[in-house]
């Protein structure tokens, strides 16, 4: 049924639907506007530089000081530079560790469709091991053992969920081998990688874009608790799991040092998934 | 069914093994145990004292059969930060642990099925909607900041319940209370949805046709068939249970092994670490085996099956 | 006479079916000790019932599967002993088409890029080139070119039928697998497709292997046919003497299960009993436990093709048979 929607008519459909999308949809579509904004352009906006202290202005509450609009944090340094450096780190972590789970999940996936056998075994095997250990356990010991760098970091993200796109893939490879279009492209001597890329892939890229909006919320989750439990992102950069983190033990006196950095990442995770959940309604039927 | 028991439990078994060996050479192989536990400074003759002790001279395959053996004989060596016996910094933190996640398990599903039963029931009502709004609210809401709210208002504003610790019940009740809130959540979505589609089902549009009371409909025919997914989501939501300690109990300084998990990977003290994994694998291995054991009786299929 | 296009020697494909835990693996065969042979330009139907092995059996010609054992030859050269750049001849010079026209084509593409992605992927012609001649393809199937940026889906049924017609013929292949090529379509568009299949035959150097499960349909397209039931061909030969004097009680039964136009000799030949069940059949006559005619040879001894008036009939009992005047006359 998705496929049918697909036609030469779609740019135009798309954009009349725009008008006709809830209006909490249209909040989270906006939300997520102004947070990838803030996210690029973090270092033009900042009113300082986030590592800036300021020790006679500690503790400044929200719309206190005029030059400090979100107040400042127990070392003086202005909560707004530190919250928009925050987004953008914590954006870019989710950002890259999803494109990164997506690709390697996915192309395990047609791995395993397209050759079957062991490899399918193998690789399915060892989704089926990731996804049955909690991943916090899995990235705490990896980070326990190696250390944490950023790098390091990034390519956990990377790893965390790939199972879901391996699975996934796999299936939907599956069924479109089964639909008869990839056969008919195989009988002409279409060559394989072409067949997926060309062919299948196209096909199956609704749900996999889906199953992306559905994960990107997750790993911020992650990324957050593990900068939160201080093995993630380290200072002095900083995200918004860390900011939090900072704030807890100054809870009592300045509740905005957790709250704001707080209400960003939920605001950003619920638009995220409210989205993610709306075009799963909206397109999928198979991942439901 | 004997047989499929004990296949699933061989399988289990050869699990913690793999575990217990991939985790043993990995961090063989990521440095000297020997400099790490004692530490740059330590004479070569405690170097050498400690490598006999744990038969870091031998071979690969060699260590690792005498780790197993100590292991099994509750021996995991002494942390590297307090000199304590990392068996009985375990013993003592996996009560702990227990005491919350499992009263916060019950209470979850408590809470979680029955008020998934009546969003299902009465769709698109005032619970239907609370429902739905909480879990994908809990969704996106990290755990350590319901705690933290949990905190501010219980502790820092009402000041009715102590915000951290783990001497008394009453400091319980906060990490329970998060912990069971935030997975009633995930229970409730799941029941709704799982029963919803059963309801649709063509046996119960035949079960209603033949006049039968619409509670009986839900309690004889809709939920023993919800009952194999729900069991299965169960499952997952007890293992992801045991990855939520980590945060929950260091938020609240829940002295269990989530919280004693982190320190030691804060501190390097690779000794707990070692050991904390093998016990977090165990704990999954067993509840990936309870529920397959409960599913195999749910299912009348497998059930069947001598 | 020069060597066979298509040759199949003894080809059987088993699937195993895992029943339990500790259970060994219950073997099916979809296709047992197949012999085939098909002619430069010949036409050969396959009919069965589903689960008879008979799209299983055009897989393995096209090389889609591997045969569990058995050979396939295709000009001379063994399947087996292919190169990769023998299958890539092999895939020029063969093409299929596939029952379900909606899915055989691939919704997000459109008729034109489907049509000549094959002269592209083989280089043999530009893309502008190759445009023009698949336009000129869909012309030959009597479509428009106009249809060329079209999408499936704003396509009728027996139109996706004639594009995948289309996009099987555009190499020029030798040999095409028709899998239920018409078996979706309405009738009417049946005929068509039908008549469309006939002119395109031929205008061309083309022989082709057309499986179906409709009697009624087969008898316009092919030359000879093979009947199959559980993997085994019961009978085969010249398509109007088998239609005329069938010699397999199985066969018999299919053509009198067809709708006659003259209800005074409908059913005359008693109905097929029970369903097919594969697991069931050990040593003796796969047919027999339907069998209104079976006799003790039949549950001790599997009988096999040999030659019967020129037929080559699976069955002990097959020169007893009187014509059934019924079929060759009314089926039509």
């Amino acid at each position: 049924m998705m496929a049918q929607s697909a036609s030469p008519t779609r740019s135009k459909r798309s954009f009349t639907s725009i008008f006709r999308l809830p209006v909490g949809i249209l909040l989270c579509a906006t939300w997520i506007a102004v947070i990838l904004i803030v996210a690029i352009f973090a270092h033009w906006l900042a009113p300082f530089d986030y590592t800036q202290q300021a020790p006679l202005t500690r503790f400044a509450p929200p719309l206190k000081l005029s030059n400090h609009l979100l107040g400042t944090d127990f070392l003086g340094r202005d909560l707004l530079s530190n919250l928009l450096a925050a987004t953008q780190t914590t954006l870019m972590v989710a950002l890259i560790g999803g494109t990164i789970s997506a690709i390697v999940g996915t192309s395990l996936g047609f791995l395993s469709a397209h050759f079957g056998g062991w490899v399918d075994n193998l690789v399915m095997g060892i989704a089926d091991a990731m996804a049955s250990v909690p991943f916090m356990i899995i990235a705490l010991g990896v980070l326990a053992v190696f250390g944490s760098s950023p790098l390091l970091f990034v390519l956990l993200m990377g790893v965390f969920n790939w199972w879901r796109y391996a699975r996934l893939a796999r299936g939907l490879v599956l069924g479109a081998n089964a639909d008869g279009y990839a056969e008919a492209a195989r009988i002409v001597g279409v060559p394989s990688l072409r067949i997926y890329l060309r062919h299948i892939l196209p096909n199956i890229a609704g749900p996999l874009v889906v199953q992306f909006t559905l994960n990107f919320p997750e790993i911020v989750l992650m990324e957050s608790g593990l900068s939160f439990l201080g093995v993630g992102i380290k200072p002095p950069a900083i995200s918004l799991g860390l900011m939090i983190s900072y704030g807890t033990s100054y809870f009592a006196i300045a509740w905005w040092l957790v709250a704001l950095p707080g209400l960003v990442l939920v605001l950003t995770t619920l638009s995220i998934s409210l989205l993610g959940d709306y075009l799963r309604d909206r397109l999928d039927a198979r991942l439901r | 069914m004997t047989g499929f028991i004990l296949s699933k439990a061989v399988r289990a078994f050869a699990v913690l093994f793999s575990t217990a060996l991939f985790v043993f050479v990995v961090l063989r192989f990521s440095g000297d145990p020997a400099e790490r536990m004692l530490g740059e400074f330590a004479t070569p003759e405690a170097q050498a004292a400690f490598r006999t002790l744990w038969g870091l001279d031998k071979s690969i395959p060699e260590q690792f059969l005498i780790y197993l053996q100590h292991a099994i004989q509750g021996d995991f060596g002494k942390s590297f930060a307090d000199g304590r016996d990392v068996f009985d910094i375990i013993t003592q933190s996996i009560p702990k642990t227990l005491t919350v996640s499992v009263s916060a398990f019950i209470i979850a599903i408590l809470l979680g099925i029955p008020a998934g039963i009546v969003a299902a029931i009465r769709r698109d009502s005032a619970i239907d909607r609370l429902v739905m709004a909480t879990a994908v609210l809990g969704h996106s809401i990290p755990m350590f900041l319901v705690g933290l709210i949990f905190i501010f208002i219980f502790a820092v504003w009402l000041r009715v319940l102590p915000s951290s610790g783990s001497s008394t019940w009453r400091h319980a009740i906060l990490p329970i209370a998060t912990f069971a809130l935030y997975n009633a959540a995930s229970i409730s979505r799941f029941a709704r949805a799982t029963l919803i589609e059963v309801l649709e089902q063509p046996y119960i549009a035949a079960a209603r046709g033949d006049g039968i009371p619409p509670s009986e409909i839900i309690l004889r025919h809709a939920l023993p068939n919800a009952a194999i997914p729900l069991v299965t989501m169960l499952g997952i939501l007890a293992t992801s249970l045991l990855g939520g300690t980590v945060l929950v109990e260091t938020v609240f300084a829940w002295t269990g092994i989530g919280a004693q998990f982190v320190r030691a990977v804060g501190q390097g003290d690779l000794n707990v670490v070692q050991a904390m994994i093998l016990v977090f694998t165990v704990f999954v291995v067993m509840i990936n085996l309870t529920v397959e054991i409960l599913y195999a009786f749910l299912n009348p299929k497998i059930r069947s099956q001598q | 006479m020069s060597a066979p296009l298509l040759e199949t020697r003894n080809l059987t494909k088993a699937f195993g079916q895992k029943t339990g835990w500790l259970a060994k693996p219950k073997i099916l065969c979809a296709s047992s000790s197949i012999d085939l042979q098909l002619n430069a330009r010949e036409r050969l139907g396959i009919v069965g019932e589903s689960g008879s092995g008979k799209s299983t059996l055009g897989r393995l010609i096209l090389g889609l599967t591997p045969p569990t054992e058995g050979e396939i030859f295709f000009e001379g050269v063994n399947h087996k002993a292919r190169s990769l750049q023998g299958w890539k001849q092999f895939r020029v010079r063969t093409s299929l088409v596939q029952q379900n026209p909606l899915s055989a084509l691939n919704p997000q593409m459109t008729i034109g890029e489907q049509i000549s992605e094959g002269l592209l992927v083989h280089h043999f012609a530009s893309r502008a080139a190759s445009y023009e001649r698949a336009a000129a393809m869909l012309d030959q199937v009597g479509l428009s070119s106009a249809m060329m940026s079209r999408y499936p889906h704003q396509m009728s049924g027996g139109q996706r039928q004639r594009v995948v017609i289309a996009r099987a013929l555009i190499l020029d292949p030798k040999l095409v697998v028709f899998d239920e090529a018409v078996s979706a379509l309405d009738v009417s568009v049946q005929a068509q497709v039908v008549a469309l299949l006939r002119d395109l035959w031929q205008q061309r150097d083309l022989a082709y292997v057309f499986i179906t499960h409709d009697l009624r349909v087969v008898r316009h397209v092919v030359d000879r046919i093979a009947v199959m039931y559980l993997g085994r061909v019961v009978e085969t030969g010249d398509i109007k003497s088998v239609y005329e004097w069938p010699r397999h009680p199985y066969t018999r039964a299919l053509l009198a299960s067809v709708p006659s136009m003259d209800p005074t000799i409908r059913n005359i030949q008693p109905p097929i009993n029970g369903e097919l069940d594969p697991g069931k059949i050990a040593g003796g006559c796969p047919f027999r436990p339907r069998c209104p005619f079976a006799i003790e040879r039949c549950g001790t001894e599997a009988p096999l093709l040999r030659d019967v008036a020129g037929q080559r009939v699976a069955c002990h009992r097959a020169e007893e048979f009187p014509r059934s005047v019924q079929m060759g006359k009314e089926v039509a």
